[in-house]
Protein backbone atom coordinates (compact mmCIF):
# COMPACT_ATOMS: atom_id res chain seq x y z
CA UNK A 1 0.00 0.00 0.00
CA UNK A 2 2.62 2.52 0.64
CA UNK A 3 4.71 1.47 -2.25
CA UNK A 4 1.76 2.19 -4.05
CA UNK A 5 1.40 5.86 -2.52
CA UNK A 6 4.73 6.34 -3.40
CA UNK A 7 4.56 5.67 -6.70
CA UNK A 8 1.00 7.31 -7.04
CA UNK A 9 2.86 10.38 -5.97
CA UNK A 10 5.59 9.96 -7.64
CA UNK A 11 3.91 9.87 -11.14
CA UNK A 12 1.81 12.85 -9.82
CA UNK A 13 4.36 15.14 -9.36
CA UNK A 14 6.30 14.26 -12.80
CA UNK A 15 3.33 14.05 -14.32
CA UNK A 16 2.60 17.95 -13.38
CA UNK A 17 6.39 19.17 -13.86
CA UNK A 18 5.81 17.20 -17.56
CA UNK A 19 2.71 19.72 -18.32
CA UNK A 20 4.79 22.65 -17.05
CA UNK A 21 7.63 21.90 -19.26
CA UNK A 22 4.95 21.38 -22.10
CA UNK A 23 3.49 24.36 -21.67
CA UNK A 24 6.91 26.70 -21.12
CA UNK A 25 7.98 24.93 -24.85
CA UNK A 26 4.75 26.41 -26.10
CA UNK A 27 5.37 29.98 -24.51
CA UNK A 28 8.88 29.70 -26.34
CA UNK A 29 7.44 29.44 -29.40
CA UNK A 30 5.08 32.27 -29.30
CA UNK A 31 7.81 34.22 -27.71
CA UNK A 32 9.83 33.55 -31.17
CA UNK A 33 7.19 34.97 -33.04
CA UNK A 34 7.56 38.07 -30.94
CA UNK A 35 11.35 38.51 -31.16
CA UNK A 36 11.28 37.27 -35.07
CA UNK A 37 9.26 40.78 -35.16
CA UNK A 38 11.81 42.19 -32.68
CA UNK A 39 14.34 41.42 -35.13
CA UNK A 40 12.91 42.69 -38.24
CA UNK A 41 11.62 46.06 -36.46
CA UNK A 42 15.15 46.57 -34.76
CA UNK A 43 17.25 46.23 -37.94
CA UNK A 44 16.04 49.35 -39.18
CA UNK A 45 17.40 51.48 -36.47
CA UNK A 46 20.78 53.30 -37.05
CA UNK A 47 22.00 52.44 -33.50
CA UNK A 48 20.66 52.62 -29.89
CA UNK A 49 22.15 55.62 -27.01
CA UNK A 50 19.31 57.40 -25.22
CA UNK A 51 17.27 59.67 -26.75
CA UNK A 52 17.10 57.64 -29.92
CA UNK A 53 14.31 56.99 -31.69
CA UNK A 54 12.96 53.26 -31.69
CA UNK A 55 10.86 50.78 -32.56
CA UNK A 56 9.27 47.66 -31.97
CA UNK A 57 8.38 46.63 -28.36
CA UNK A 58 7.82 49.28 -25.77
CA UNK A 59 6.81 50.44 -22.51
CA UNK A 60 4.18 52.92 -20.98
CA UNK A 61 5.55 53.42 -17.16
CA UNK A 62 9.06 53.79 -16.66
CA UNK A 63 11.29 55.00 -14.01
CA UNK A 64 14.79 55.98 -13.59
CA UNK A 65 16.84 53.19 -13.31
CA UNK A 66 21.26 53.21 -14.00
CA UNK A 67 22.69 50.94 -16.03
CA UNK A 68 19.66 50.37 -18.34
CA UNK A 69 17.88 51.78 -21.29
CA UNK A 70 14.15 50.96 -22.22
CA UNK A 71 11.90 52.22 -24.73
CA UNK A 72 9.06 54.35 -23.42
CA UNK A 73 5.89 54.16 -26.01
CA UNK A 74 5.44 57.84 -24.66
CA UNK A 75 7.96 59.03 -27.20
CA UNK A 76 9.14 56.44 -28.85
CA UNK A 77 12.61 56.90 -27.39
CA UNK A 78 15.16 55.57 -25.60
CA UNK A 79 15.15 56.60 -22.37
CA UNK A 80 17.55 55.95 -19.29
CA UNK A 81 15.38 53.30 -16.94
CA UNK A 82 13.22 50.68 -16.70
CA UNK A 83 9.86 49.77 -17.52
CA UNK A 84 7.60 48.48 -14.05
CA UNK A 85 7.04 45.09 -13.64
CA UNK A 86 3.19 45.18 -14.79
CA UNK A 87 3.86 48.12 -16.97
CA UNK A 88 1.49 48.66 -20.09
CA UNK A 89 3.30 47.68 -23.34
CA UNK A 90 2.70 49.44 -26.82
CA UNK A 91 4.73 49.17 -30.30
CA UNK A 92 6.42 52.01 -31.40
CA UNK A 93 6.55 52.42 -35.59
CA UNK B 1 11.62 3.35 -16.85
CA UNK B 2 8.54 5.16 -17.17
CA UNK B 3 9.26 7.51 -14.42
CA UNK B 4 12.94 7.78 -15.90
CA UNK B 5 10.63 9.31 -19.27
CA UNK B 6 8.79 11.86 -16.77
CA UNK B 7 11.70 12.89 -15.15
CA UNK B 8 13.48 14.08 -18.17
CA UNK B 9 11.33 16.43 -19.41
CA UNK B 10 11.51 18.01 -16.03
CA UNK B 11 15.42 17.89 -16.04
CA UNK B 12 15.30 19.28 -18.98
CA UNK B 13 13.15 22.02 -18.92
CA UNK B 14 15.36 23.36 -15.68
CA UNK B 15 18.79 22.98 -17.03
CA UNK B 16 20.54 26.24 -18.97
CA UNK B 17 22.56 25.87 -21.85
CA UNK B 18 25.79 27.24 -19.69
CA UNK B 19 25.44 30.72 -21.24
CA UNK B 20 27.35 32.57 -18.13
CA UNK B 21 29.49 35.36 -18.28
CA UNK B 22 32.53 35.09 -16.54
CA UNK B 23 36.47 36.80 -16.44
CA UNK B 24 38.51 33.58 -16.05
CA UNK B 25 37.51 31.17 -13.52
CA UNK B 26 35.10 32.96 -10.90
CA UNK B 27 35.52 33.77 -7.13
CA UNK B 28 32.54 32.74 -4.96
CA UNK B 29 32.25 34.71 -1.69
CA UNK B 30 30.67 32.54 0.73
CA UNK B 31 31.19 35.18 3.70
CA UNK B 32 32.17 38.27 4.25
CA UNK B 33 34.82 38.85 7.43
CA UNK B 34 33.33 42.02 9.26
CA UNK B 35 29.67 42.97 9.39
CA UNK B 36 28.43 45.95 11.45
CA UNK B 37 25.59 48.13 12.03
CA UNK B 38 25.45 51.51 10.99
CA UNK B 39 25.19 54.50 13.00
CA UNK B 40 23.31 57.13 11.51
CA UNK B 41 25.30 60.85 11.88
CA UNK B 42 22.13 62.67 13.51
CA UNK B 43 23.41 66.27 12.60
CA UNK B 44 22.75 65.89 9.28
CA UNK B 45 19.89 66.58 7.21
CA UNK B 46 19.69 67.68 3.53
CA UNK B 47 16.74 68.06 1.52
CA UNK B 48 16.53 67.40 -1.82
CA UNK B 49 13.85 65.33 -4.11
CA UNK B 50 14.51 63.34 -7.03
CA UNK B 51 17.48 62.07 -5.37
CA UNK B 52 19.47 59.51 -8.17
CA UNK B 53 23.16 59.38 -6.81
CA UNK B 54 25.61 60.80 -4.74
CA UNK B 55 29.67 61.41 -5.41
CA UNK B 56 32.04 62.86 -2.01
CA UNK B 57 34.80 64.84 -4.15
CA UNK B 58 37.55 66.50 -1.60
CA UNK B 59 35.30 68.25 0.49
CA UNK B 60 32.52 68.81 -1.93
CA UNK B 61 29.58 66.55 -1.74
CA UNK B 62 27.80 66.43 -5.15
CA UNK B 63 23.98 65.58 -5.13
CA UNK B 64 22.54 63.93 -8.15
CA UNK B 65 18.79 64.85 -7.94
CA UNK B 66 17.93 63.63 -11.54
CA UNK B 67 15.91 61.18 -10.29
CA UNK B 68 12.65 62.10 -12.43
CA UNK B 69 12.50 62.46 -15.77
CA UNK B 70 11.85 66.21 -17.76
CA UNK B 71 13.05 69.13 -16.75
CA UNK B 72 14.42 69.85 -13.76
CA UNK B 73 16.92 72.87 -13.65
CA UNK B 74 20.01 71.79 -12.73
CA UNK B 75 20.61 68.34 -11.91
CA UNK B 76 23.76 68.18 -9.78
CA UNK B 77 23.70 70.32 -6.39
CA UNK B 78 26.99 70.85 -4.25
CA UNK B 79 27.10 70.66 -0.96
CA UNK B 80 29.39 70.93 1.53
CA UNK B 81 30.46 67.36 3.07
CA UNK B 82 27.66 68.17 6.05
CA UNK B 83 25.40 69.29 4.10
CA UNK B 84 24.72 72.18 5.71
CA UNK B 85 26.08 74.77 2.95
CA UNK B 86 24.87 74.13 -0.58
CA UNK B 87 27.47 76.00 -2.72
CA UNK B 88 25.56 75.61 -6.17
CA UNK B 89 24.27 73.88 -9.15
CA UNK B 90 25.31 72.37 -12.79
CA UNK B 91 24.45 69.96 -15.13
CA UNK B 92 21.18 71.30 -17.28
CA UNK B 93 18.60 69.73 -19.41
CA UNK B 94 17.49 71.48 -22.41
CA UNK B 95 19.07 71.86 -25.99
CA UNK B 96 21.55 74.46 -25.63
CA UNK B 97 24.86 74.27 -25.48
CA UNK B 98 26.41 72.28 -22.95
CA UNK B 99 22.74 71.17 -22.02
CA UNK B 100 21.69 67.12 -22.17
CA UNK B 101 18.83 66.95 -23.67
CA UNK B 102 17.72 64.02 -22.13
CA UNK B 103 18.94 63.57 -18.64
CA UNK B 104 22.26 64.37 -17.09
CA UNK B 105 24.75 61.50 -16.12
CA UNK B 106 24.98 60.04 -13.23
CA UNK B 107 27.58 61.87 -11.36
CA UNK B 108 29.08 58.43 -9.82
CA UNK B 109 29.60 57.88 -13.29
CA UNK B 110 31.79 60.89 -14.27
CA UNK B 111 35.60 61.34 -14.55
CA UNK B 112 36.88 64.02 -11.50
CA UNK B 113 40.01 65.44 -11.61
CA UNK B 114 42.36 68.22 -10.39
CA UNK B 115 44.27 70.50 -12.48
CA UNK B 116 46.19 73.98 -12.14
CA UNK B 117 43.94 74.72 -8.57
CA UNK B 118 40.55 73.84 -9.77
CA UNK B 119 38.20 70.82 -10.21
CA UNK B 120 37.21 69.33 -13.02
CA UNK B 121 34.75 66.97 -14.13
CA UNK B 122 34.16 65.24 -17.56
CA UNK B 123 30.72 64.23 -17.94
CA UNK B 124 29.01 62.00 -20.87
CA UNK B 125 26.56 63.46 -23.21
CA UNK B 126 25.78 60.45 -24.82
CA UNK B 127 22.99 61.58 -27.15
CA UNK B 128 25.24 63.96 -28.75
CA UNK B 129 28.34 61.42 -28.42
CA UNK B 130 30.10 64.30 -26.47
CA UNK B 131 32.12 64.18 -23.36
CA UNK B 132 31.19 67.45 -21.78
CA UNK B 133 34.33 69.09 -19.14
CA UNK B 134 33.24 71.84 -16.26
CA UNK B 135 35.58 73.57 -14.32
CA UNK B 136 33.67 73.02 -11.01
CA UNK B 137 35.80 75.38 -9.46
CA UNK B 138 35.81 78.26 -11.58
CA UNK B 139 31.56 77.72 -11.92
CA UNK B 140 30.99 77.92 -8.33
CA UNK B 141 32.79 80.67 -8.17
CA UNK B 142 31.06 83.14 -10.38
CA UNK B 143 28.39 80.54 -12.53
CA UNK B 144 29.97 81.44 -15.47
CA UNK B 145 31.13 78.49 -16.76
CA UNK B 146 29.27 75.93 -19.13
CA UNK B 147 30.02 72.37 -19.60
CA UNK B 148 31.98 72.25 -23.16
CA UNK B 149 32.84 69.29 -25.07
CA UNK B 150 36.30 68.41 -25.00
CA UNK B 151 35.41 64.84 -26.92
CA UNK B 152 33.02 64.28 -29.64
CA UNK B 153 32.67 60.89 -31.47
CA UNK B 154 30.75 59.37 -33.64
CA UNK B 155 31.76 56.08 -31.64
CA UNK B 156 29.32 57.34 -28.46
CA UNK B 157 27.04 58.87 -31.22
CA UNK B 158 25.72 55.73 -32.61
CA UNK B 159 25.72 52.80 -29.86
CA UNK B 160 26.28 53.55 -26.60
CA UNK B 161 24.43 52.00 -23.80
CA UNK B 162 26.76 53.27 -20.95
CA UNK B 163 29.62 55.97 -21.11
CA UNK B 164 31.88 56.28 -18.32
CA UNK B 165 34.76 58.63 -19.03
CA UNK B 166 38.03 57.26 -17.33
CA UNK B 167 40.72 60.05 -17.92
CA UNK B 168 41.66 63.13 -19.89
CA UNK B 169 40.68 61.63 -23.43
CA UNK B 170 39.62 58.15 -22.42
CA UNK B 171 35.97 56.57 -22.71
CA UNK B 172 34.84 53.17 -21.53
CA UNK B 173 31.77 52.59 -23.90
CA UNK B 174 29.46 49.66 -23.61
CA UNK B 175 27.90 48.90 -27.03
CA UNK B 176 25.29 47.17 -27.82
CA UNK B 177 25.65 45.10 -31.10
CA UNK B 178 23.57 45.72 -33.94
CA UNK B 179 20.82 43.23 -32.62
CA UNK B 180 20.29 44.12 -29.19
CA UNK B 181 21.46 40.86 -28.20
CA UNK B 182 24.64 41.86 -26.45
CA UNK B 183 27.59 44.21 -25.48
CA UNK B 184 31.35 45.41 -26.08
CA UNK B 185 33.55 46.96 -23.50
CA UNK B 186 35.60 49.26 -25.58
CA UNK B 187 37.76 51.80 -24.78
CA UNK B 188 38.12 55.08 -26.75
CA UNK B 189 41.31 57.13 -27.08
CA UNK B 190 42.48 59.49 -29.68
CA UNK B 191 39.52 58.69 -31.80
CA UNK B 192 40.14 55.04 -31.50
CA UNK B 193 38.40 52.05 -29.93
CA UNK B 194 39.30 48.85 -28.98
CA UNK B 195 38.19 46.29 -27.37
CA UNK B 196 39.55 45.26 -23.20
CA UNK B 197 41.28 42.25 -24.09
CA UNK B 198 40.47 40.76 -20.50
CA UNK B 199 36.70 41.22 -21.41
CA UNK B 200 36.19 39.51 -24.99
CA UNK B 201 34.87 36.50 -23.03
CA UNK B 202 32.42 37.88 -21.14
CA UNK B 203 31.53 40.19 -24.01
CA UNK B 204 30.66 37.40 -25.86
CA UNK B 205 27.73 36.56 -23.56
CA UNK B 206 24.09 36.77 -25.55
CA UNK B 207 20.71 37.01 -25.28
CA UNK B 208 17.79 35.22 -27.42
CA UNK B 209 17.05 37.38 -30.28
CA UNK B 210 14.19 40.05 -29.85
CA UNK B 211 14.75 39.25 -25.61
CA UNK B 212 15.56 42.23 -23.55
CA UNK B 213 18.87 43.37 -23.41
CA UNK B 214 19.11 44.78 -20.04
CA UNK B 215 19.65 41.36 -19.00
CA UNK B 216 22.66 41.62 -18.85
CA UNK B 217 23.40 45.03 -18.05
CA UNK B 218 25.53 46.23 -15.75
CA UNK B 219 26.31 49.75 -13.56
CA UNK B 220 29.64 50.56 -14.09
CA UNK B 221 32.09 52.76 -12.03
CA UNK B 222 35.46 53.48 -12.91
CA UNK B 223 38.43 55.02 -10.31
CA UNK B 224 41.64 56.84 -11.41
CA UNK B 225 43.68 55.97 -8.55
CA UNK B 226 43.17 51.93 -8.98
CA UNK B 227 42.85 52.65 -12.60
CA UNK B 228 40.31 49.80 -12.31
CA UNK B 229 36.07 49.39 -13.27
CA UNK B 230 34.37 47.62 -11.28
CA UNK B 231 30.86 46.59 -13.21
CA UNK B 232 27.96 45.13 -11.24
CA UNK B 233 25.17 42.94 -12.75
CA UNK B 234 21.63 44.15 -12.56
CA UNK B 235 20.00 40.95 -13.36
CA UNK B 236 23.00 38.77 -12.72
CA UNK B 237 24.72 37.61 -9.47
CA UNK B 238 28.29 39.20 -10.32
CA UNK B 239 30.59 41.62 -10.24
CA UNK B 240 33.04 41.94 -13.05
CA UNK B 241 36.33 44.00 -12.36
CA UNK B 242 39.05 44.90 -15.12
CA UNK B 243 41.88 47.07 -14.91
CA UNK B 244 41.84 50.11 -17.51
CA UNK B 245 44.20 48.70 -19.66
CA UNK B 246 42.23 45.56 -20.17
CA UNK B 247 45.18 42.99 -19.14
CA UNK B 248 43.53 41.89 -15.78
CA UNK B 249 40.42 41.21 -14.16
CA UNK B 250 38.18 38.79 -12.13
CA UNK B 251 34.65 38.14 -11.88
CA UNK B 252 33.74 37.87 -8.26
CA UNK B 253 30.39 35.68 -6.96
CA UNK B 254 28.74 36.43 -4.04
CA UNK B 255 27.12 32.69 -3.82
CA UNK B 256 27.64 29.08 -4.65
CA UNK B 257 26.91 29.25 -9.07
CA UNK B 258 26.82 31.54 -11.62
CA UNK B 259 23.61 32.78 -12.93
CA UNK B 260 23.12 30.92 -16.35
CA UNK B 261 21.32 33.52 -19.11
CA UNK B 262 19.55 31.44 -20.59
CA UNK B 263 17.76 30.04 -17.47
CA UNK B 264 17.04 33.85 -16.36
CA UNK B 265 15.48 34.45 -19.83
CA UNK B 266 13.62 31.44 -19.03
CA UNK B 267 12.35 32.65 -16.25
CA UNK B 268 8.96 34.83 -16.14
CA UNK B 269 10.36 38.36 -15.89
CA UNK B 270 8.84 39.46 -12.30
CA UNK B 271 10.26 36.40 -10.84
CA UNK B 272 13.91 36.93 -12.25
CA UNK B 273 16.33 38.02 -9.79
CA UNK B 274 17.32 41.56 -8.99
CA UNK B 275 20.97 41.53 -8.22
CA UNK B 276 22.94 44.52 -7.71
CA UNK B 277 21.64 48.02 -7.94
CA UNK B 278 23.92 50.66 -7.90
CA UNK B 279 28.12 50.40 -7.25
CA UNK B 280 30.70 53.09 -5.87
CA UNK B 281 34.79 52.72 -6.87
CA UNK B 282 37.77 54.10 -4.58
CA UNK B 283 41.49 53.26 -4.71
CA UNK B 284 40.52 51.08 -1.75
CA UNK B 285 38.06 49.04 -3.56
CA UNK B 286 34.93 49.08 -4.32
CA UNK B 287 31.62 48.71 -2.69
CA UNK B 288 28.35 47.23 -4.37
CA UNK B 289 24.26 47.32 -3.03
CA UNK B 290 22.60 44.20 -3.32
CA UNK B 291 18.80 43.33 -3.42
CA UNK B 292 18.96 39.45 -4.06
CA UNK B 293 14.78 39.12 -3.94
CA UNK B 294 12.71 39.06 -7.53
CA UNK B 295 12.45 42.17 -9.26
CA UNK B 296 8.81 42.07 -8.56
CA UNK B 297 9.86 41.92 -4.62
CA UNK B 298 12.09 44.89 -5.89
CA UNK B 299 9.44 47.59 -8.09
CA UNK B 300 6.43 46.59 -5.63
CA UNK B 301 8.51 46.94 -2.67
CA UNK B 302 7.20 43.94 -0.98
CA UNK B 303 11.06 42.94 0.32
CA UNK B 304 12.97 46.43 1.88
CA UNK B 305 16.34 44.75 2.68
CA UNK B 306 19.33 45.42 0.64
CA UNK B 307 23.51 44.75 1.25
CA UNK B 308 25.97 46.62 0.75
CA UNK B 309 28.90 44.18 -0.08
CA UNK B 310 32.65 46.07 0.10
CA UNK B 311 35.27 43.99 -1.47
CA UNK B 312 38.85 45.11 -2.49
CA UNK B 313 40.44 45.08 -6.05
CA UNK B 314 41.98 41.49 -5.56
CA UNK B 315 37.99 40.59 -4.97
CA UNK B 316 38.60 40.06 -1.61
CA UNK B 317 35.09 40.34 0.64
CA UNK B 318 36.05 43.07 3.26
CA UNK B 319 32.57 44.32 4.80
CA UNK B 320 29.20 43.81 4.79
CA UNK B 321 26.42 46.44 5.93
CA UNK B 322 22.76 45.19 5.76
CA UNK B 323 20.30 47.94 5.47
CA UNK B 324 16.48 47.79 6.19
CA UNK B 325 15.63 49.56 3.50
CA UNK B 326 16.29 49.84 -0.29
CA UNK B 327 19.58 51.57 -0.93
CA UNK B 328 20.00 52.83 -4.24
CA UNK B 329 23.34 54.86 -4.11
CA UNK B 330 25.97 55.60 -2.01
CA UNK B 331 29.56 56.83 -1.53
CA UNK B 332 31.97 57.23 1.38
CA UNK B 333 34.04 59.70 2.62
CA UNK B 334 37.23 58.21 3.10
CA UNK B 335 38.70 60.94 4.96
CA UNK B 336 35.82 61.70 7.27
CA UNK B 337 34.93 58.24 7.47
CA UNK B 338 31.49 59.22 6.61
CA UNK B 339 28.91 57.09 4.50
CA UNK B 340 25.92 58.47 2.28
CA UNK B 341 23.41 56.35 1.21
CA UNK B 342 19.99 56.86 -0.54
CA UNK B 343 17.08 55.71 0.32
CA UNK B 344 15.08 55.94 -2.96
CA UNK B 345 11.34 54.58 -1.64
CA UNK B 346 12.00 57.85 1.11
CA UNK B 347 13.88 60.00 -1.15
CA UNK B 348 16.07 60.47 1.59
CA UNK B 349 20.07 60.77 1.96
CA UNK B 350 21.54 59.58 5.22
CA UNK B 351 25.16 60.15 6.51
CA UNK B 352 26.42 56.96 8.43
CA UNK B 353 29.75 56.65 10.48
CA UNK B 354 31.82 53.90 8.47
CA UNK B 355 34.68 54.28 10.52
CA UNK B 356 34.68 50.65 10.30
CA UNK B 357 34.50 50.16 6.96
CA UNK B 358 37.32 51.95 5.92
CA UNK B 359 39.09 50.50 8.50
CA UNK B 360 38.26 47.12 6.99
CA UNK B 361 38.71 49.00 3.67
CA UNK B 362 42.50 50.03 4.22
CA UNK B 363 43.72 47.17 6.12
Amino acid sequence: MKRFAFIATLVAVVGAASVTYAFSQKNQKDLSDLQLTAIEVLSDTEGVKEGDKGSGLCYKDIHTEDGSLVLYCGSCTYLSGTHDTFAGTGTCF
Amino acid sequence: MVSALFIVPVLVSCKGNGNILSIGKPEFVSEFPRTGQLKEIESFNLNEIGLRSVKVVDTLLFVDKAGVFGNIGNAWVIYSLDGKKEYGGCMRTGNGPGEFPYSAPYVSSCYFFNDNDSLFVHAPNRNKGQILELNITRHLQDSSQAPHPVIETGYMQSNSWAVNPCGKGKVLITQPNDYLTGFQRLMYENDTVRQLAVTRDIDKATISPGGDVNLIAKVVRYDAAADMFVEAMLYLNQINIYSADGTEGKTICVGKKLDDVSVVEKTPEAERGRDYISVSAWEEGFGAIYFGGTILEYQQRLVNDTQIQFFDWEGNPKYLVELPYQASAFDIDFKNNVMYVINKAEDTLTAYDATEIVQSMRN
